[in-house]
């Protein structure tokens, strides 16, 4: 492989390590020093003045000043994350920290995120790679898999020693058998270093990476105890509430004052407290439906909700790439399983009448029920559900509808509210909606949202209620926090909202409204809804900021798609999704791609994911983008990509003539994000 | 004779002629020779084995061209043809079972009286549900940790460091320090090489178990065992035997029973578990320890232990089970032992811990399916 980029010194340069400082300590320290500098200096107009460093650190580590600020600030600039790269004028406030959520006051790198009503639904066709792409990428797994038996063979032989953890001994069977550990052992572990990377501080725009290294092929990793800044595309953090600082984290501390950190118990059984039965009502009305419950852990929300919905005699019908915890659930309900195509209604369609006439398998009774499960938007692929086909079909053949939001929630749609707003359509049509507030909310666990008596039934019939510990109150604060703020509070006292909304219909109205009527936006929230205790900044409470990091988003995510597919990119998925895909399909490059996005001037940190998360042959990249990131930061994780997209032979999308330039690119980004979904 | 043959010869001839054309530009074609080679060889003067190459050619494109989602009862033989005008009237005619029944009264009461605290929970905690203060037995604080100033300011210093969510699974980006620091402080608070930290308690069996328990090994566990336990097992689809609660003399016969069983089947050697809680969240028994170590021992058993309810209750400074008793899990001579121990449902809201060897390490990682997600500092020290 020769590299053939047109500038591979930047691509190949090793970043200069923070050297000069002796330790992590002095590193933070002086970060911390620079950022409450900055601060100081260009926001000093600031409404909520903040007394403590940046980072969180303890007084030991801010007291070390051994090393000048003038040269720290000189490496801390290196990577060029620390400060935006057009320092802010005078008029612009920004009350974030710039490695945790980016400044950005341009206002033409906005855009909205909806549906243009009564326009087809936006279908991305998937572009296939060259053969020779594809014929190399079998080749190389087969000779993976050769080599791997290969020395598997020859080891148990000769090298018993290292193979007695998979050969019985003394009477005792291996705990993981050679065969089904070898996508581990012989695959997985050549590529170690792009997996569960130790990482510190906020899981913002930028992270810390704890760099490390491995003597030993990958066997254990050693740590180099120092510490890189590295911007961060890879974390669940689509609307930037990941965040150390702000209002959020204010009412957390403040939640964290009155409730502890425990409720000590299950929701049943004495964990139950005020805060809980708050957030259920608020989740109910930021998605718009009757009632919800909260569930302390995501992937359990959906393997302990779903027993609970269907049970033996019932069919549940499911999208071939469908998230393991929904497997988990459904294989655990005893209910039968069909999978259709990947997000093609028409397969759907034909399945259905399929099982709804054929019944239940030999007896031919009809089924109990049939629910479809989806998800909004799909965690590997970027894809997003043909909602008005399949609410259509609904209709037709009266099966349940289950939408797994954890991907939408919170980042796509006009008031954040998920596929159904994206859509503008009444998320009652739909019977269960689940999500995730791990994503969007920077929180953790996940909600079911749904009519009354569906919710009642399974606080009382799911195992989770008396079984699994409540929500911890700090995550519920926080979610409680990021949900306001992306609603608004509705001020009594008739502060000006400045609504998105056309007709600010009231909740009443809401109530009140039947299911054929058109999608009402449900409005900001009433202060009521709130625990009395949050007081939210005015950026947050009035909703301006929520609105600001939807728009952010949107723009963001539309940049990156579009700008990877001018650029020459295989990507897959929705361009209004913030997950984006860039195909790279050869096991090898993989890693390449990886350790080159992470060793730049700038480092970037990536997430590969290869089978069996993808099928085998589609191995992919996946950034994850955010609110928090600004176009700069866009630019930079372009250019690094065109770079070393030529470098690895990545560019298989569409034709020479058609690909525009970097400069191009970043010069034109807001025309680019701005083209009709269709002419793209 | 001439007249009828010399249709007949123009007609060979250009069969003939066209052939040799198809011929020269088969050969012309690259990569021919060697399909010219191999049909060769494999024909080798028997038609019965280009018939048997055919056969196979057919196989491969059908088993290729066949739907990933194909049904059962689609190849079943009690498929039956419908018109689309039948379907559309089955599809008409079926009317499903609501998806959830509505709560009848006494359901609904039951609901509403699960007690809701107002405030922070506690010994003393306030309840909606009638404004008054109460004493509360139904908590899970046993050791009164809740609400520790202590703990909630260590709280606050990790949620102004790192915020409240980690916004990524373990293996991607979401594997800080400060977990890392506390399977490391909780492997040596028990005394065990290596520790794991779950998001929520009732997952972290039942995603363990089906991590190890495969198909066609053998699980021996109480019959009292909880919920989370019960649905470990039945993911892992390894079959299950059963002895009676917390009678070990009932579990040796079914070790004896098993053991018997392998011995006539003579099947290859399997993995075996037992599988017990340390106190039992139904009824408060506890087990005997060293009795169920010698037991696991003497039938090479590994052992799994749930200490939802034991750690940090028993013991002398509240390590559990192993503490009460005072035995040690690791076995020297055990490759790799797995003996699980310890979640935690009480003050500390996390954990539940997978004690192994530090040999397996990497590989349980990639096994559990479950990513572990966000973590405040606590210390047990």
């Amino acid at each position: 492989m020769a590299p053939k980029s047109t500038s591979p010194s930047s691509v190949f340069k090793k970043r200069t390590s923070p050297s000069p400082l002796t330790s992590a300590a002095s590193y933070f320290s002086a970060l911390s020093q620079v950022d409450a500098k900055t601060r100081n200096a260009h926001k000093s107009s600031s409404p909520t003045p903040m007394s403590t460093p940046a980072l969180s650190l303890s007084s030991s580590f801010t007291n070390s000043t051994a090393d000048t600020l003038l040269t720290q600030a000189d490496v801390e600039n290196s990577h060029g994350l620390a400060f935006p790269v057009e320092p802010p004028t005078s008029e612009q406030v920004h009350t974030t920290v710039h490695t945790e959520f980016g400044h950005c006051s341009n206002e033409a790198h906005r855009r909205f995120s909806s549906h243009i009503p009564n326009t087809p639904v936006l279908h991305p066709e998937d572009r296939d790679p060259p053969y020779y792409v594809l014929l190399s990428t079998y080749i190389s797994y087969l000779i993976l898999i050769v080599l791997g038996h290969m020395r598997d063979f020859l080891g148990k032989r000769f090298r018993a020693k290292s193979y007695k953890h998979l050969m019985p001994s003394n009477g005792y069977a291996p705990l993981n058998s050679d065969f089904d550990s070898f996508y581990t052992r012989r695959l997985k572990k050549r590529m170690e270093e792009c997996f569960s990377q130790p990482v510190t501080g906020v899981a913002g725009r930028t992270i810390q990476i704890l760099d490390r290294y491995s003597k030993d092929f990958n066997h254990t990793q050693t740590s180099l105890n120092t510490v890189t800044r590295a911007l961060n595309i890879s974390s669940y953090n689509y609307l930037g509430f990941a965040q150390a600082r702000g209002g959020c984290a204010n009412a957390v501390e403040e939640g964290m004052k009155i409730y502890g950190v425990s409720t000590c118990g299950s929701r049943l059984e004495g964990g139950s407290s005020d805060l809980h039965t708050m957030t259920e009502s608020l989740v109910a009305k930021f998605v718009g439906t009757e009632d919800a419950l909260v569930s302390s852990m995501g992937f359990a929300t959906n393997s302990t909700y779903i027993p609970a919905l269907v049970s033996k005699g019932c069919l549940v019908i499911s999208d071939e790439f469908n998230h393991a915890s929904i497997r988990f659930g459904v294989r655990s309900s005893g209910a039968q399983v069909r999978m259709f195509k990947h997000n093609d209604t028409n397969a759907l369609e034909a399945l259905l009448r399929e099982a709804i006439s054929q019944g239940q398998p030999k007896t031919h009774r009809p089924w109990k029920k049939i629910l479809v499960i989806v998800e909004g938007i799909f965690s590997m692929e970027g894809t997003m559900i043909d909602l008005p086909t399949i609410l259509a079909l609904k209709d037709k053949y009266k099966f349940y509808l289950f939408v797994d939001e954890a991907h939408s929630i919170g980042g796509i749609g006009l008031h954040g509210r998920g596929i159904a707003d994206y859509y503008a359509v009444d998320p009652r049509k739909i019977d269960v909606l689940m999500g995730t507030f791990t994503k969007s909310f920077g929180a953790a666990g996940g909600y079911i949202a749904g009519s009354k008596a569906l919710i009642d039934r399974l606080r009382i019939r799911s195992y989770t209620g008396p079984y699994a510990e409540a929500m911890a109150p700090p995550v519920l604060t926080q979610i409680v926090a990021s949900m306001a703020s992306i609603m608004g509070v509705d001020n009594p006292a008739g502060t000006s909202m400045g609504s998105l909304a056309p007709s600010s219909s009231s909740s009443s109205t809401l109530q009140l409204a039947s299911p054929e009527t058109q999608y009402h936006h449900p409005g900001p929230v009433p202060q009521g809804f709130l625990p009395a205790w949050i007081t939210l900044p005015y950026a947050l409470s009035s909703g301006f900021e929520g609105r600001e990091r939807l728009r952010r988003l949107s723009f963001n995510s539309y940049y990156l798609h579009r700008g990877l597919d001018k650029l020459g990119f295989i990507t897959y998925g929705h361009p209004c999704s913030p997950i984006v895909p860039l195909l790279i399909f050869n096991p090898g490059k993989m890693m390449m791609f990886h350790r080159m996005m992470k060793d730049r001037q700038t480092p970037i940190i990536t997430v590969v994911v290869a089978y069996p998360a993808t099928p085998l042959i589609t191995s992919r990249v996946r950034f994850c983008v955010s609110a928090s990131h600004t176009k700069d930061d866009i630019d930079c994780i372009l250019k690094a990509c065109d770079e070393i997209g030529d470098v690895l032979d990545l560019k298989h999308g569409i034709s020479r003539k058609d690909r525009w330039s970097l400069d191009e690119i970043c010069r034109r980004a807001v025309e680019l994000v701005n083209l009709p979904d269709h002419e793209n | 004779m001439a007249s009828a043959s010399s249709p007949l010869d123009t007609v060979v001839l250009t069969i003939a002629h066209s052939l040799s054309a198809v011929e020269r530009t088969f050969y012309k074609l690259p990569g021919s020779a060697i399909i010219e080679r191999y049909v060769r060889s494999s024909h080798q003067n028997d038609p019965g084995r280009t018939f048997l190459e055919l056969i196979i050619f057919f196989l491969v494109v059908r088993t290729l061209l066949q739907s990933r989602t194909r049904a059962d009862s689609n190849n079943a033989k009690n498929f039956i043809e419908f018109t689309e005008k039948e379907i559309d009237e089955l599809v008409e005619d079926w009317v499903p079972e609501p998806l959830s029944r509505p709560l009848d009264d006494i359901e609904a009461a039951e609901l509403a009286a699960v007690p809701v605290v107002a405030g922070p929970n506690g010994p003393h905690p306030t309840l909606v549900n009638t404004g008054k203060p109460a004493i509360n037995l139904a908590s899970l604080n046993f050791t009164g940790l809740a609400n520790n100033e202590h703990i909630k300011q260590r709280a606050l210093e990790a949620m102004r460091k790192y915020g409240v969510g980690s916004c990524g699974p373990t293996g991607f980006y979401g594997n800080f320090d400060v977990h890392i620091q506390c399977e490391k402080d909780i492997a040596e608070f028990l005394d065990t090489e290596s520790a794991i930290l779950y998001w929520q308690g009732f997952s972290t069996i039942s995603s363990v178990i089906p991590a190890f328990c495969k198909r066609g090994d053998i699980i021996v566990v109480d019959r009292a065992v909880t919920l989370s336990i019960q649905k470990g097992m039945e993911i892992s689809r390894s079959t299950i035997r059963w002895y009676d609660h917390n009678d070990l003399h009932s579990l040796e016969e079914v070790l004896q029973s098993v053991e018997k069983e392998r011995r006539k089947r003579k099947g290859p050697l399997t993995r075996r578990f037992i599988i017990t809680e340390g106190i039992f969240e139904r009824d408060g028994t506890m087990t005997d320890l060293p009795k169920l170590i010698e037991l696991k021992q003497k039938y090479k058993y590994r052992l799994i232990l749930d200490e939802s309810f034991s750690f940090g209750s028993v013991g002398r400074t509240g390590r559990g089970l192993t503490e009460l008793y005072n035995v040690k899990l690791i076995c020297s001579w055990v490759p790799v032992p797995l003996d699980y121990v310890l979640p935690v449902v009480s003050v500390l809201d996390l954990r539940m811990l997978l004690n192994t060897s530090v040999l397996m390490l990497p590989h349980m990682y990639s096994q559990l399916r479950c990513p572990r997600y966000w973590l405040l500092i606590i210390e047990l020290h």
